[in-house]
């Protein structure tokens, strides 16, 4: 165990370095964040102050030493935009896009796995079939296509539920979230929705090809023999085993969710990290994107780690030291 | 079984090659897959549509004198106000949504194609560098493909898109460089089993093996899931164009995909012009859709795994 | 004359696949009597394991029990729900696999895939009784420190032990009859015999019935009190081990005997059966065995054989039985 955590944290230190490099790379060849600080008449001494004040006037590999130096005390300099710390808004907008976020996974979770169990254990019924053509339907198309959707029916023509922003905010168990009042859940459910609908077509066939390969072995033939009821069978014996594969995109998805909300924090006025980023690269506020980057590596890192750690409950044959 | 023989003789090879075509497992599941039949007729309208589309749409929407803006805002023809003229509704320009749509999907499927392409071949050379030469150019290659395998597609996409800013070849570029890497982790695996094989092992007596043998033994293995992935490909990137357009940084405004018509819609949303953004996103759906529907068929097929 | 466990009439059991009907199993009837062992023999695809499956109606598609009677102690399993089928397999009836390295599910320990037949057969029992059986259940079948194995994963045994484990699962609740198909195939030649004998012991102890299916006569003649010879899904030759070894009337039954080693006659070289198993798909015209008989003639290759007495339980589906023990 000791072995792998510090073969983890190389891994994580090895990642992050690669991503800095590109990011800063990257964000250095971006539009030149002065003009859009400026007034627009400004002379050639006031954008140098700027400069000067942005850093921008040095050699590249000392912005890049003073951007690593500064990262890694959580500092990634002002946001252009707001004149706050980068780092700082992202965890303020953080709880935002968590909250559709896990609500997304856990409307994914359970209505993914039971669709995938059935339509894999009976993948020649039509049953199966349909649940097959919708999930194909889902994966194609286009979230923000879901989210306008969504908001034209349940809010523009049935008028039940609000079309933007977070609602009225509650406190359960010490954290302040919208899911603890009744208005916060409502506002919270189109966007949980949107976000969902995507991955729950993929975690249904991800668990439908996984039970299609293990109803086959032996050892579920094995429990059927010895008398175990199907759905024990099911959820029991085959589905454990192809567990390891939905684990992993399942962390994967949550990462992916977490950091790409974009789409849906657009259309449903969301506040929450996914819309300060798209602001953040129409305004080439560089702070903002690098730390967001950053953020986002460390936490597929992390969602990495604690999916290796399940790998290991569910299946004893797995040994991280390997 | 003289005559059987003799007609086996008289067929030439490539025609022979046909006719065992429609008599394999691989056809004979075709032909009783309702869906991939249905995938592969919705691919092919939809491509015909493209080509041939533009013959039949009442306007160029490219084309601003042949938009008059007292059109605009005109609903479906079958809702009230709606014109048998403009059969889908027009936008806030009085831009037909049909010919919008038809134009829109030949720079939807034009993107989503070439760069399936670019992004295949890209990988297909990274794998086999990968591959055959091992050691740290190896190292290299792959340590980059786990890098963008830890981040989001649409998450890379957008943050090349915003340095290279809109335009089509910069679509084709940010496709390419986000979807190499499933090319490239299939080739080099294939790649790096070969070469573990005893004859390529004996034709290697100084420095590297020979490549030429390599890729004989790699390309017929690889081939299938090629197929696969190309075809799946080509749906991903389309949403991956429409998702980009649809968030202000794909293609330009002056050439608009169906993504950029629906983000157009967005924008007229919420005065009730729900036709202008759902019509766009329901042909992506509908094209995706056709796609994923083959593509799912050519995976359960070709994949001896599941057999 | 002792009670019959199982009767099977005239199942027929088909695979409908993309190249046609596979007949695996076709209108085989046969009985088990209680605490009897049965051997099934033939050459591999001979639809012996079909027959296996089909008793306990664990058929998957693309095959199908199309017609046939499985009667239980006095009932018709086919007529039965798969909710009650659910308390006879296991409990009334229970199954050995072929490979054990496959049929122990990976992700739950031995103790748990045991204890899992207790709970769902033998209810009243409490925690404590079930682990008390478990471990008299893994001592029963060999396997030494049961209480500390029970906790290990099917991973840490090897096949010859994870066979062990499979045969105590399948004993767990006492059934009345055990279907073994191949249960030593997969095993090292060394771990065969005692496999086989620690079988012998317990289904002897248990007083239950064993429906052993194998392709190794030699095998099967040294603990079946009655022997099936099927050949292409059809019961060829049925009698009493003595009837089969030293009688046998069936061509292919000779042939079967003819290819196992003897050591005591220095034969210069192992005869075997020529030709191989027809296509299932396109089986020949008249006995299926014709192509390969040495002693066919014409209406062997247009006439099928039907099952006739020949002994007082000995049958046998053949134009010219031969005379017993002839060469």
């Amino acid at each position: 165990m000791f072995q792998y955590i510090i073969k983890r944290i190389f891994q994580l230190v090895l990642v992050l370095f690669l991503v800095s490099v590109l990011i800063f790379a990257f964000t250095s060849v971006m539009g030149n964040p002065v003009y859009l600080m400026v007034r627009e008449d400004a002379t050639e001494e006031e954008i140098k102050v700027v400069e000067e004040y942005l850093g921008l006037d040095k050699p590249i590999y000392v912005q890049y030493g003073v951007f690593i130096r500064n990262a890694l005390q959580g500092d990634f300099g002002m946001s252009y935009m707001y004149h706050q710390s980068a780092l700082g808004l992202i965890m303020e907008r953080f709880p935002a896009t968590l909250e559709i976020v896990l609500l997304a996974m856990f409307l994914a979770i359970t209505i993914g796995i039971p669709l995938g169990v059935f339509s894999g254990a009976y993948s020649k019924k039509l049953f199966s079939k349909i649940v097959m053509t919708l999930s194909i339907a889902g994966i194609s198309l286009p979230s923000f296509w879901i989210g306008m959707v969504m908001i034209i029916l349940f809010s523009l023509t049935l008028g039940v539920l609000p079309v933007s922003g977070r609602g009225e905010m509650g406190t359960f168990l010490g954290i302040e979230t919208s899911l603890a009042t009744i208005d916060g859940l409502k506002h919270v459910i189109l966007p949980a929705i949107t976000l969902a609908i995507g991955n729950i077509a993929q975690i249904v066939r991800l668990t439908r090809g996984g039970m299609q390969e293990s109803i086959r072995q032996d050892y579920v033939k094995f429990a059927r023999a010895k008398g175990v009821p199907t759905r024990k069978v099911l959820f029991g014996h085959a589905l454990k085993n192809t567990l390891i594969p939905v684990v992993t995109v399942f962390g994967l998805q949550l990462g992916s969710l977490i950091a790409f909300t974009t789409i849906t924090e657009t259309i449903f006025a969301w506040p929450g990290m996914g819309k300060l980023l798209i602001d953040a690269i129409n305004s080439a506020d560089r702070p903002i994107i690098a730390a967001y980057i950053l953020f986002v590596a460390v936490m597929f890192v992390f969602i990495n780690f604690v999916v290796d750690i399940l790998y290991t409950i569910i299946d004893p044959r797995i040994d991280l030291n390997q | 079984m003289k005559t059987e023989a003799q007609t086996i003789n008289n067929i030439g090879t490539k025609n022979s090659k046909w006719k065992l075509f429609l008599k394999s497992e691989f056809f004979y599941n075709y032909k009783r897959s309702v869906l991939a039949i249905i995938g592969s007729i919705i691919i092919i309208s939809v491509i015909l549509i493209a080509i041939f589309g533009p013959l039949f749409t009442i306007q160029d929407p490219y084309n601003m004198s042949e938009i008059e803006l007292n059109n605009a805002y005109t609903p479906p023809a079958w809702i009230e106000g709606g014109e048998s003229t403009f059969i889908l509704g027009t936008d806030q320009q009085g831009r037909d949504m049909f010919s919008a749509i038809v134009y829109g999907s030949r720079v939807s499927l034009v993107i989503g194609i070439v760069s399936t392409l670019l992004s295949s071949v890209l990988g297909i050379a990274l794998g086999i560098i990968s591959g055959y030469f091992g050691g740290k150019v190896d190292a290299l290659i792959m340590r980059i493909a786990d890098v963008m395998l830890s981040f989001p597609t649409m998450l890379i996409a957008l943050f090349v898109m915003s340095v290279l800013g809109r335009g089509v070849v910069n679509i084709l570029i940010t496709l390419t460089i986000v979807g190499w890497v499933k090319f490239a982790r299939t080739v080099r695996g294939e790649v790096l089993s070969v070469k573990k094989q005893e004859y390529i092992e004996a034709t290697k007596v100084i420095g590297l093996p020979n490549l030429k043998i390599i890729l004989k033994h790699v390309f017929p293995n690889v081939l299938t899931s090629i197929i696969v992935l190309v075809t799946m490909q080509v749906g991903s990137n389309i949403l991956t164009e429409a998702t980009l357009s649809f968030l202000g940084l794909g293609v330009p405004i002056t050439r608009p995909s169906l993504g950029m018509l629906c983000s157009n819609g967005f924008d007229v949303l919420y005065s009730g012009m729900w036709w202008v953004t759902i019509f766009p996103g329901l042909y992506i759906m509908l094209i995706v859709f056709g796609i994923n529907l083959l593509g799912d068929f050519l995976r359960d097929e070709l994949n001896p795994k599941l057999k | 004359m002792a009670k019959k466990i199982l009767e099977v009439r005239n199942l027929r059991t088909y695979f409908h696949t993309f190249k046609g009907t596979v007949k695996a199993v076709d209108d085989v009837s046969f009985d088990i009597n209680e605490g009897e062992i049965l051997g099934v023999v033939g050459e591999s695809g001979g639809g012996k394991s079909v027959t296996g499956f089909s008793v306990i109606r664990l058929i998957e598609e693309p095959g199908k029990i199309e017609t046939g009677e499985i009667i239980y102690n006095g009932e018709n399993l086919m007529k039965k729900s798969e909710n009650q089928m659910n308390k006879v397999r296991g409990k009334d009836i229970s199954m050995i696999f072929q490979d054990p390295m496959t049929s122990l599910n990976p992700v739950y320990t031995i103790g748990k895939q045991i204890e899992e037949v207790l709970l769902l057969h033998e209810k009243d029992l409490t925690k404590s009784q079930r682990k008390q059986k478990c471990i008299e259940l893994l001592k029963s079948v060999g396997i030494s420190n049961p209480e500390s194995r029970m906790k290990s994963y099917p991973h840490q045994f090897s096949g010859g032990m994870r066979q062990r484990v499979v045969i105590a699962t399948a004993l767990a609740a006492s059934p009345k009859l055990i279907i073994a198909d191949e249960p030593t195939t997969a095993l090292d030649v060394t771990i065969q015999a005692q496999i086989l004998k620690l079988m012998q012991n317990l289904v002897e102890e248990h007083g239950c019935a064993l429906m052993l299916i194998t392709h190794d006569l030699a095998v099967i003649s040294e603990i079946a009190d009655r022997i099936n010879v099927m050949y292409c899904g059809k019961i060829i030759e049925t009698g009493n081990t003595k009837d089969i070894i030293k009688e046998y009337k069936h061509p292919y039954t000779e042939g079967l005997i003819n290819s196992i080693p003897d050591l005591d006659k220095d034969k210069k070289k192992l005869e075997s059966i020529s030709g191989i198993v027809p296509n299932m798909f396109d089986l020949p015209e008249g006995c299926n065995f014709s192509p390969r008989c040495r002693y066919c003639k014409q209406i062997c290759k247009e006439e099928e054989p039907e099952l006739q007495q020949v002994g007082q339980s000995h049958y046998i589906a053949c134009h010219f039985p031969l005379k017993g023990g002839e060469k």
